[in-house]
């Protein structure tokens, strides 16, 4: 099925990349701009909660992905339909991404190209990518995290003599239920989106260090966005909250002298990087899902059908950005909160009923 | 059969590179320089049905703006190219204006560029959203170009050539920018008025530019600022006016201050060098208390007459002086502002920044509150130089 295995290492990184990528652009706002950097937070908690969770029950079945684990604990026909409904989650989040980082690139620099360009070829270097398998996505994400992190955060410093910390007052300007509404929201995406995890934790050279790499990338992942939402905000103060892109206005108001000003192709980068990244992960997961799920002996043939229909998904679910800001806004926390924690949850808790995984020697 | 493979191999590998090259080397957003009418300034008037938007594009002319030393030195024959064009369109929108301009353009408009906005009277008295709403949605203009209203038509101020630039929507931008020797201009780019349009309070102030004419020959001015309510336009602050709201918000750079002293008749000239501003508040009392403490350090820069004004006793004076001119120069913004009854100084911004929970019960009355106000203004003036000489140019012994 999948020979290679990715150090601990590796594994916080990929997790850092996948929770970044929308999130450096597009953050989750949901009307609290001034107060995101706490939801953030609020999301970071969940989002390790959310984790441990998982991450507690691969480490029941070592060595099992979590549609391998469904099976087992449901049974063949129940754990085949949560399984089918979970792929299809994870499918429906690559295409989303993709939507997203396509309408950036087609309402901010190439406005005239066909939205097709970018999704195509886009989806040529993923699926060669995912028949490398998991070893070489993450030795590929490594430069490219180091990239988005040093270029677009590092540029985003140059924009700190804008910056005004009266945007913050006044600090508390939401209400309770409010922080928990968009906290919610945060937790489900990005922070939750890291249960995709739970189909890569087998292939681990370390499995023992699964869960400290998980919560290490969410971590990692948290303090870029933080740093990125901070300035965003305390920059652009309360015009911020209608754009679409917030961080590429940032840039936009990039203006160091004459000299360095115009830097705003630098954040539409994150689509090569980050964005890749991302829609890879959520193919090579779901494509190595499915495999388990049909008992197939590898994953590679289901690449290439699987990532054109994410890519007919992303442009047929997503046609515009509004229809991904209602998904994002109001749809998502409650869309996804059954498999990024009641699903696992539930798995848990039958397996500590049921007494499994039987071990050696008591049947 | 290995060696045969391996050479498969690479020739399918030259084949994909030389394949993708192709696909590389194009692009659909490529936009040549040759093929872009950059416009430099736009002007929005309402058209002769008042409906519909006459938006004027002062496009640049590049090979007038390389050329324009040789050909006015040669001087050979026909008349010398202006380095810019002012093309009109008229549309329903904004948007569809700079489209319809292509009618009588051969090439595409590219916004990218532009500097200043210069909105006509009577558009910004019917509401200006709908043109800041395009300005700021579409992916080519920024957000650091410059607003302006003026009383005349905005067409005719952008057909106005500049004395010094080639360019005269970059004059007018730097013209602006220029404020800190007076500190009697406020110039508000296109981000700062967006987003002071999301305040509830705070109303937004744009300067104004008028034609004026010289010995004959026409130029602009910067004069006065324009108070928007929301986004209409509510009326007008003079040149005190508009300095008593920089010193408010603390964005006095620069400036003379002219005080006349008493008894003698002269006058002396303070120039500013820097100013700060904070405001405080007491919250709690009816009607509102705020205090606003203006910081000043200055320099002694001019004066009249015979007298020598640098001993402690008299410069302390001159600052006595000094704070009472700022006062009556706030004082002025306030009593226009009250009249208004727009809050362009941001005390509402203030007070819901600093002061959340009072703010609740303020905010839905906010403009009654506001011309009750109760204003209290402490000024310190500093002079901390008087210049190259001790004492004026007279006979030492009189």
């Amino acid at each position: 099925m999948e020979e290679g295995k990715i150090s601990s290492f590796q594994l916080t990184r990929l997790v850092m990349s996948f929770m970044m990528a929308t999130g450096l652009i597009f953050p989750p706002l949901r009307g609290v701009w001034q107060d995101s950097w706490l939801t953030l937070l609020f999301g970071l908690a969940g989002g390790i909660v959310f984790a441990l969770i998982y991450t507690t029950l691969c480490l029941r079945f070592p060595g099992q992905t979590l549609i391998e684990i469904y099976e087992t604990v449901f049974g063949p026909i129940i754990g085949k339909l949560f399984s089918v409904a979970f792929l299809w989650y994870i499918f429906y989040l690559g295409a989303q991404a993709s939507a997203i980082f396509i309408t950036l690139l087609t309402t901010t620099v190439f406005t005239m190209t066909p939205r097709y360009v970018f999704s195509i070829t886009w989806i040529i270097v993923s699926v060669y990518l995912c028949k490398k398998g998991i070893e070489v996505i993450a030795r590929v994400n490594e430069p490219l995290l180091l990239v988005t992190v040093f270029l677009i955060v590092g540029t985003l410093f140059l924009v700190l003599n804008l910056f005004d910390p009266e945007n913050f007052l006044p600090l508390w300007n939401i209400s309770l239920s409010e922080l928990l509404w968009a906290g919610f929201g945060t937790i489900t995406f990005p922070f939750g989106l890291n249960i995709v995890f739970g189909l890569i934790l087998p292939f681990l050279q370390q499995r023992e260090q699964g869960r400290s790499a998980v919560i290490k990338g969410l971590g990692g992942a948290a303090l870029v966005l933080l740093i990125s939402l901070l300035i965003t905000v305390g920059v652009l103060g309360e015009v911020g909250e209608i754009f679409l892109f917030p961080t590429y206005q940032a840039f936009r108001m990039i203006q160091i002298g004459q000299v360095l000003t115009r830097l705003e192709l630098i954040p539409t980068l994150n689509f090569l990087t980050m964005g890749f990244i991302k829609g890879t992960i959520a193919l090579y997961a779901v494509s190595l899902g499915t495999a388990q799920l049909c008992k197939l002996l590898t994953y590679r043939p289901l690449v290439f059908p699987l990532g054109i229909l994410m890519l007919i998904a992303a442009h047929q679910s997503h046609p515009n950005i509004g229809v991904s800001l209602e998904m994002i806004e109001r749809v998502q926390p409650f869309y996804a909160l059954p498999f990024q924690l009641l699903l696992p949850l539930l798995t848990l808790l039958v397996a500590v009923f049921r007494r499994l995984p039987v071990k050696e020697g008591q049947t | 059969m290995y060696e045969e493979s391996m050479v498969m191999k690479k020739s399918w590998i030259w084949l994909c590179l030389f394949l993708l090259s192709g696909f590389t080397s194009g692009c659909w957003d490529r936009k040549e320089l040759e093929t872009l009418a950059i416009v430099s300034g736009i002007g929005i008037d309402l058209a002769q049905d008042g409906e519909n938007y006459q938006v004027t594009f002062q496009i640049i002319r590049p090979d007038a703006v390389l050329g324009g030393d040789g050909s006015a030195g040669g001087g050979g024959g026909g008349s010398a190219q202006k380095p810019f064009w002012a093309l009109k369109a008229e549309g329903e929108t904004i948007f569809a204006a700079i489209r319809k301009a292509t009618f009588e353009s051969s090439r595409r408009l590219f916004l990218s560029h532009n500097e200043v906005v210069i909105i006509n009277e009577e558009v910004a008295q019917k509401g200006i959203l709908p043109v800041i709403d395009f300005l700021i949605r579409d992916a080519e203009p920024r957000l650091s170009q410059w607003l302006l209203v003026t009383p005349d038509q905005a067409g005719e101020v952008l057909q106005i050539e500049n004395k010094l630039e080639k360019i005269p929507a970059a004059g007018i931008a730097l013209q602006m920018q220029n404020y800190f020797a007076t500190s009697k201009v406020r110039a508000v780019s296109l981000h700062e008025f967006a987003a002071q349009l999301l305040e509830k309070t705070t109303a937004n102030t744009v300067p104004v530019i008028t034609i004026i004419e010289t010995d004959g020959e026409k130029g602009l001015r910067l004069e006065r600022t324009a108070v928007f309510k929301e986004d209409k336009l509510a009326g007008y602050l003079d040149q005190k006016a508009t300095r008593g709201l920089l010193w408010v918000l603390g964005e006095v750079r620069g400036g003379i201050i002219v005080l006349d002293l008493p008894e003698t008749g002269g006058k002396v000239g303070i120039e500013i060098s820097g100013a700060t501003a904070k405001i405080s508040a007491a919250v709690k009392e009816r009607p509102l208390k705020l205090l606003v403490e203006i910081n000043l350090e200055a320099i002694l820069g001019e004066k009249t007459i015979k007298q020598n004004l640098v001993s402690p006793e008299k410069i302390s004076f001159q600052e006595k002086l000094t704070e009472e001119a700022i006062n009556s120069e706030v004082e002025a913004a306030l009593i226009q502002a009250r009249q208004l009854g727009a809050d362009i100084f941001g005390f509402g911004a203030y007070l819901h920044r600093h002061h959340p929970k009072e703010w609740k019960g303020l905010q839905h009355e906010w403009e009654r509150h506001f011309r009750q106000l109760e204003v209290a203004i402490k000024a310190k003036a500093t002079i901390l130089e008087v210049g190259l000489i001790k004492r004026p140019a007279v006979p030492f012994r009189e």
